[in-house]
């Protein structure tokens, strides 16, 4: 090439004189044996004086064409000569709009957007809105993608409208299922401990007793832990289980149990996307110290009616969606309930004895899109578990137990501008426990009901701005009132009625408690250079509650640096502060869980984070491997003393223990593969995490109850054809902590009592499972079938749910319950 | 439909075959445990014992071949001696044996024991005997409301609880009290201030309320004691107890873990001991005892 360049400085052998202008043209082809091209006229067709003799061709050209208009370009045995193009000057360009699926009109979340080969990117929010600044001069090639999605690329130019709306299609060919979310934003995202996840992750996920979960789906994730056996309630990176903000479309979710923690009050069929963050905290988050999962609900097929259902070995389930205008308003329902009841009843009824127990949900949305820039969402849930018995007899004796969540958002989105997006949220919440009893003896009745609540109303206002290419403004203003009541006794003495809820004796075992909690925030994401991401913030929080005020400035930050394309450091800090607080005495989520507010005498939690880590893409962004270290410091934690006895809701203030210290460290590792037919990921996380507490331990401190070394998982799908599949998982964890009798001796008083092993410092043996879970499907004329096998804990290890002393042989012989031995369960499910 | 019904009860049984496995816990060692309760005005007395692994289930011993020496403000008295018509405790395996020091307790006297036994270390443990606090301004009132108020010396650090019971004079029984209401959040009740409680009630112990001066500290205090619930033929029994901080804490926590034992709910607490190097209670009491008759 820099032989071909230099034939414009060879000599053309010409005497000096005026020759025309193909004469020259001719001579140079012949001379250097080329051709030359040329668009158009030269610069002028008049005779040409050469001057010199002997000169190069670079000249000779110079004389025919203005070297200010026209440029050479040397190729072999050619020599182009072209106009130079106009010099444009590089400007910079927004666009905004929705992603949404091709086929229900739904929008996604979290799916990427960026302009391959640079630094620009992003990934849709809650409402699938982006919006993107970069820099341009002609065209730039622009691509979303979501895994499990066919990548669309867009070719955007200055001329192209800045409101682009993206339509994704599913891949037909991946089994309609979709995947982990990741890819080009994980590595580009400052985000730390940040794991999305959908429906239908969840779904390929073995069963258990033929329903799959949500929240059992998130305890196999690096940094979560299961908080027993079985139960739904867990804890991350060594945080108290009331840590863990839990909001369903944007509305807290106070009580998540089912069947007293055994499942979640998430109906998967209602579900969209659910996205865990565990550090890193970005300023919009706020009010808990350890994690925040966010879930979504569906919003409702757009374009065509649609309904799912199916039957497990506890409930059964059914749900609908589809357009109640066609593009423009969209529905989704979904209902669920266990049955056993309804079977076993009618056989124990012939003896004047009813009882039973069952739990339910209903999910309800619906989404208007009134414009391109305006959509309203309206969201509901329902769940309640309920156990009652009815003994009707010489006498009559009623009681029933039930707790339930009630939860609604109503959200309005508002495209302001290309650059600025709105969205309105209000929501209301409930959770409700409740006891009770009556006894009716001839004509008298006497009845007792004990309950405890807690209701928030709140609303809040959040905007996304970009001002330019290299900021990303996030701000918002919230407000919650709080309404606890801990706990309140109804007695009644009557001599007809036996209506249970006509009690009317109220006795208060606690006042009420009326707090306003409002929150500010202001985050900025910088793009500092192609390599470094800073996402920097203030969260400013307040409480009020009976004249006492807390506030607190909450810094937070996250940065992402790139060593290279694929590979990106990051470090987070954020400090958090949580002014409510659940009182409990056990692990697996009893409804009589209290849920009260900090107080005069009780302070807020707070915690510091410090997280450090890397993300490294690889095997065409196929494999992701994520490694994190974290430091959490906790204050202010709250502990029952140790003599409380069930729920005390009288005087709880003076019935615990607050000011406690924590921390947690740790070390986090993520591989995660995904790919058309096979997807999974290894989890594993190394970890200590201790408390403290003046009253405990002599001051001293002591392990934390789960506190577990080490916390592996293995999750593996894969779909062997479009008709069957198998997915795998396998758990590996330290015992949980407990404190155990060691001793006896005889007290001061005569009593023979117990001396105990240090505070927890007995460790259960160690827990590990095997789950599989088989699924066939088959196409029908009407839509789809499919029947599902899970084997629960398939080695039949028997782990420890509880551990106590049972007495054999005259002595103290320690015994423990597994709960949960092989578990085969079948399943069926359609969808149409 | 038949099969359906029959996979789902099978399926509903597995679930529920919890298993049930032995599991070896670690052992406790024995250690030596020293009791030893001090009344102004009387002859010092201690037991010494030994502990048992939890695993064992049978009392344990009362030992007689310790060595017991005490201190009286930092200065040797005397060493014990068994006394045959003592007992302090008498809640062991086979004999009972009760030591005693040929020492009466002082007022303002901080007073340790140290014992021995072969195939033990030494444990000690000390407390101080204060001075005793007063009832005054005492009221029962007609609706069994009952207010007294303690003369509590600023110049120590004091504490206190009160039973109070009920004798039923007619059946000759200790009739329950079932509601005792305290509303007053300085008195640290056993599981609150003003729960709910239904300690058998008996002469010896009632229903207790403890509460120490650190909210008083140099004032009177009126207590208020609601009571619902008598027979109405017989009497209330009202106790002040003054004590020393070990005695509080040993008082409080002993309560506790007889009210508490299997209990799922509650967490596992040790009884309170001030013996080093081995389990027990060193502590000194005065009472005060007034009487109501219903």
């Amino acid at each position: 090439m820099l032989a071909q360049q230099n034939i414009l400085t060879e000599l053309v052998p010409i005497s000096k004189g005026n020759y025309s202008t193909d004469s020259l043209i001719s001579v140079i082809e012949k001379t250097h044996n080329t051709k030359i091209s040329f668009v158009g006229k030269t610069a002028t067709e008049d005779q040409i004086t050469i001057s010199k003799k002997n000169p190069n061709v670079e000249q000779i050209l110079n004389l025919l064409f203005d070297p200010q208009q026209f440029v050479y370009i040397v190729q072999t045995n050619k020599i182009l000569i072209t106009r130079k193009r106009k010099e444009i000057p590089e400007g910079e360009m927004t666009l905004s709009g929705f992603v949404e699926d091709k086929n229900s009109g739904e929008r996604l979340i979290s799916a990427d957007v960026y302009i391959p080969g640079t630094n620009y990117g992003t990934s849709t929010n809650t409402f699938g809105f982006y919006s993107l600044s970069f820099p341009i001069k002609d065209s730039v090639i622009l691509v979303s993608r979501l895994i499990g999605y066919r990548p669309k690329p867009l070719l955007i130019d200055r001329s192209s409208p800045s409101l682009q709306n993206i339509e994704l299609e599913i891949e037909q060919d991946i089994l309609d299922e979709i995947t982990l979310v990741g890819g080009e934003t994980t590595i580009s995202s400052t985000a730390m401990g940040n794991v999305k996840l959908n429906a239908a992750d969840i779904k390929e996920m073995p069963a258990f007793m033929g329903e799959v979960d949500v929240l059992k789906a998130v305890q196999f994730l690096a940094g979560v832990q299961s908080a027993s056996e079985g139960s739904v309630n867990y804890i991350v990176r060594g945080g108290n289980p009331d840590q863990n903000l839990i909001l369903l479309d944007g509305v807290p979710v106070y009580n998540v149990s089912h069947l007293f923690g055994f499942f979640s009050v998430f109906n998967v069929d209602a579900i969209k996307h659910v996205e865990l963050t565990k550090g890193g905290f970005p300023a919009h988050f706020g009010g808990r110290l350890s994690s925040v999962l966010e879930v979504n609900m569906k919003e409702g097929n757009m374009k065509e009616f649609h309904g799912s259902g199916g039957i497990g070995l506890l409930a059964a389930k059914l749900a609908f969606e589809g357009p109640i205008i066609k593009d423009k308003v969209s529905f989704m329902l979904s209902g669920r309930r266990t049955y056993s009841d309804l079977i076993y009843r009618p056989l124990i009824q012939n003896e004047g004895l009813d009882a039973g127990y069952y739990f339910a949900d209903f999910n309800a949305k619906i989404n208007w899109k009134i414009s391109d820039k305006d959509r309203i969402y309206l969201s509901f849930y329902n769940g309640l578990d309920k156990a009652f018995t009815d003994e009707i007899d010489d006498e009559i004796f009623k009681s029933e137990l039930k707790w339930g969540n009630y939860t609604s958002s109503l959200r309005w989105n508002h495209l302001f501008s290309k650059k600025l997006f709105g969205n309105l949220t209000a929501t209301y919440s409930r959770y409700n426990f409740e006891i009770g009893s009556i006894n009716q003896i001839d004509t008298i009745s006497t009845a007792i009901k004990y309950f405890s609540r807690i209701t928030d109303h709140g609303i809040r206002y959040d905007l996304d701005y970009l001002p330019s290419a290299k900021h990303s403004i996030k701000t918002g203003l919230s407000y919650t009132y709080h309404n606890f009541r801990p706990g309140a006794l109804n007695i009644s003495l009557t001599a007809s009625s036996i209506d249970i809820s006509g009690i009317d004796s109220l006795f208060n075992l606690a006042e009420n408690t009326f707090a306003n909690d409002l929150s500010f925030y202001l985050e900025d994401t910088w793009t500092v250079n192609q390599k470094l991401k800073i996402n920097g913030g203030l969260h400013y929080a307040s409480y009020l509650v009976n004249n006492t005020f807390y506030g607190s400035l909450q810094p937070r930050i996250s940065s992402r640096y790139l060593l290279y394309p694929n590979w990106a450091l990051k470090a987070s800090y954020a400090y958090m502060e949580q002014y409510i607080h659940l009182l409990t005495n056990s692990s697996i989520g009893l409804p009589t869980d209290l849920w009260v507010s900090s107080t005069d005498k009780i302070k807020p939690q707070t915690s510091h984070q410090v997280s450090l880590g890397s993300t490294l893409m690889f095997g065409n962004d196929k494999w992701e491997f994520t490694n994190e270290l974290f430091y959490k410091k906790l204050t202010g934690l709250l502990e029952y003393k140790p003599i409380t006895s069930y729920a005390p809701a009288s005087n709880w203030e003076d019935q615990v223990l607050s000011g406690g210290n924590g921390f947690a460290q740790g070390w986090e590792m993520f591989l995660r593969y995904s790919s058309k037919k096979t997807n999974g990921w290894i989890a594993y996380t190394l970890s200590k995490s201790e408390r403290q507490f003046d009253e405990l331990n002599n001051g001293v401190s002591f392990p934390f109850k789960y506190d577990r070394r080490h916390d592996f998982k293995v999750v593996l799908n894969h779909n062997f054809t479009k008709k069957f599949s198998l997915g795998l998982t396998w758990v590996f964890n330290n015992g949980i902590n407990a404190t155990i009798p060691v001793s006896t001796y005889v007290d001061l008083n005569g009593n023979q009592v117990v001396k105990y092993s240090a505070r927890n410092g007995y460790q259960y043996p160690n827990y590990h499972r095997m789950d599989v879970g088989m699924t066939w499907k088959k196409k029908t004329s009407w839509g789809e079938r499919s029947w599902g096998l899970s084997i629960y804990n398939v080695y039949n290890r028997k782990n420890p749910f509880l551990i106590y002393f049972d007495l054999v042989d005259n002595q103290r012989q320690g015994r423990q319950i597994s709960v949960f031995p092989l578990l085969p369960t079948f399943n069926y499910n359609f969808r149409f | 439909m038949k099969s359906l019904y029959l996979i789902c009860l099978l399926l509903v049984g597995l679930s529920s075959c919890e298993d049930d496995i032995d599991i070896d816990f670690p052992e406790g060692g024995s250690n030596l445990v020293l009791n030893a309760l001090i009344k102004n005005g009387d002859s010092i007395k201690a037991s010494i014992s030994e502990s048992l692994p939890y695993q064992v289930l049978e009392l344990p011993s009362s030992l007689n071949n310790g060595l017991l020496s005490l201190y009286k403000d930092g200065v040797w008295v005397s060493n014990a001696q068994i006394c045959k018509r003592e007992v302090l405790i008498n809640q062991f395996k086979d004999s009972t044996y009760t030591y005693c020091f040929n020492h009466l307790a002082e007022e303002n006297s901080l007073y340790k024991i140290q014992a021995s036994s072969p195939d033990y270390s030494i444990i000690t443990g000390e407390t101080f005997s204060g001075t005793a606090a007063k009832f005054e301004n005492l009221h029962f009132n007609g609706d069994r409301t009952f207010s007294f108020e303690i003369n509590d010396n600023p110049e120590e650090e004091n504490y206190y609880f009160f039973n109070i019971s009920y004798k039923d004079t007619v059946n000759n029984s200790n009739a329950l009290l079932l509601f005792l209401s305290i509303p007053d959040l300085t008195i640290e009740m056993v599981g609150g201030s003003d729960e709910v409680l239904s300690f058998p009630s008996s002469e010896n112990v009632g229903l207790m309320g403890f509460v120490n001066d650190k909210s008083f500290n140099g004032k009177r205090k009126t207590i208020n004691i609601q009571t619902i619930s008598s027979t109405g033929f017989g009497y209330y029994d009202l106790k002040l107890t003054s004590c020393s901080k070990e005695y509080f804490q040993f008082s409080k926590t002993s309560l506790r873990a007889q009210y508490l034992f299997n209990n799922l709910f509650s967490s596992p607490t040790d009884v309170y001991s001030n013996v080093s190097n081995g389990y027990g209670i060193v502590a000194s009491t005065w009472d005060t005892l007034v009487r109501f008759r219903d």
